[in-house]
């Protein structure tokens, strides 16, 4: 995720601006957004005001777009999980009916709305499509083995998306705070500035 | 709908029932597009039948998928006759003949639903048509003026 490097940097420059030394992260790697304590401390006028806003626009940016990736990524996810516990417990019953020689009769689909009648003799092999035009056989045991595998990395990452999304949006509420505090300071100012005499204005 | 009265409305009136026309229009093209599509879907279930559903093909092994990512090796059995969806989750079990008739059937079908929405769609793309035209005139000479 390329964004992810430039989330690294802005929250860096943030950071400096902020007087915190190290950026937090998540365990994915996901920066924590700095949380404007102070808005008077780091902010002095105008010109840093704006810099400072459009620094929290352009972080607002990329963590946005980074939960619409993990929002597509769990998404898709979900769609997997169902497929893969599906895949197991065929291949689980497969064996089973192969441990007791039996056949199993079946119907599938031949086209849209259409079944068709297949019989499956006891085997000690199944055939995986795993995407990009690519299907392998597998001896049961290691089909079942890999299915497992996939099963629990994708239950993981589902586990993972979860998390990252709550972080993600715990990191918008703070940019979009910090966001408000720093417009709000900014107006405040202007104000502080016009009710001063002329003389005294100095930027 | 008469003329003289749709040439007495305002502009903006008549623009409104442009778009609500225009509307309609989309969504009887998108009805229109979803039938040719389930046509085609019905056309290729005959052709697959055709080519599946005979005597010789019984025993014949085949690669049966068992979910969207497994397949496993067997053979076709009973294979003078399948099973066809006949609607809300109801199948029945025919022989190759029936199926052809049974999908024919649903072509014709929908060849009478769209035929009626073409239909529709001229009478609503004509209405558009006269609407232009008024349109045109009403702002001609709300300019003129």
């Amino acid at each position: 995720m390329a964004s992810n490097d430039e989330i690294v940097q802005l929250a860096k420059r943030a950071a400096e601006k902020l007087r915190i030394n190290d950026t937090e992260t998540n365990p994915r790697g996901i920066p924590k957004a700095p949380f404007i304590d102070q808005v008077e401390k780091f902010v002095a006028n105008a010109d840093e005001a704006e810099a400072m806003l459009r620094m929290l626009q352009s972080m607002l940016d990329k963590y946005q777009s980074m939960e619409a990736v993990t929002l597509q990524k769990k998404a898709s996810l979900n769609q997997r999980v169902p497929d893969i516990k599906e895949t197991l417990q065929t291949v689980e019953f497969l064996k089973e009916q192969a441990a007791k020689s039996k056949s199993t009769v079946t119907t599938y689909e031949l086209d849209e709305t259409m079944h068709a009648h297949a019989q499956i003799d006891p085997t000690d092999a199944v055939c995986l499509w795993l995407g990009a035009n690519v299907m392998l056989e597998y001896p049961i045991d290691e089909a079942v083995e890999l299915l497992t595998e996939r099963l629990d990395a994708a239950n993981k990452n589902l586990k993972d998306c979860d998390e990252d999304l709550e972080f993600l949006r715990e990191a918008i509420t703070t940019i979009q705070v910090n966001t408000a505090r720093v417009y709000n300071w900014d107006i405040q100012r202007r104000k502080a500035e016009k009710s001063r005499p002329e003389h005294e204005v100095v930027t | 709908m008469s003329e003289v009265s749709l040439e007495q409305l305002p502009i903006q009136e008549l623009a409104k029932i442009k778009s609500s026309i225009q509307n309609e229009f989309e969504s009887l093209r998108n009805s229109l597009e979803q039938l040719l599509v389930a046509q085609r879907k019905f056309r290729n279930c005959i052709a697959t039948a055709q080519a599946t559903v005979k005597e010789e093909n019984n025993g014949k092994p085949i690669l049966v998928p068992l979910t969207a990512s497994l397949y496993v090796p067997g053979k076709q059995i009973r294979s003078d006759k399948v099973l066809v969806d006949i609607g809300t989750g109801y199948y029945t079990e025919k022989t190759l003949d029936e199926t052809v008739k049974f999908y024919q059937h649903r072509i014709d079908t929908l060849d009478d639903n769209l035929k009626q929405l073409e239909k529709l769609l001229n009478e609503k793309s004509s209405q558009i048509q006269t609407l232009d035209l008024i349109l045109v005139k009403k702002l001609q000479e709300s300019r003129s003026k």
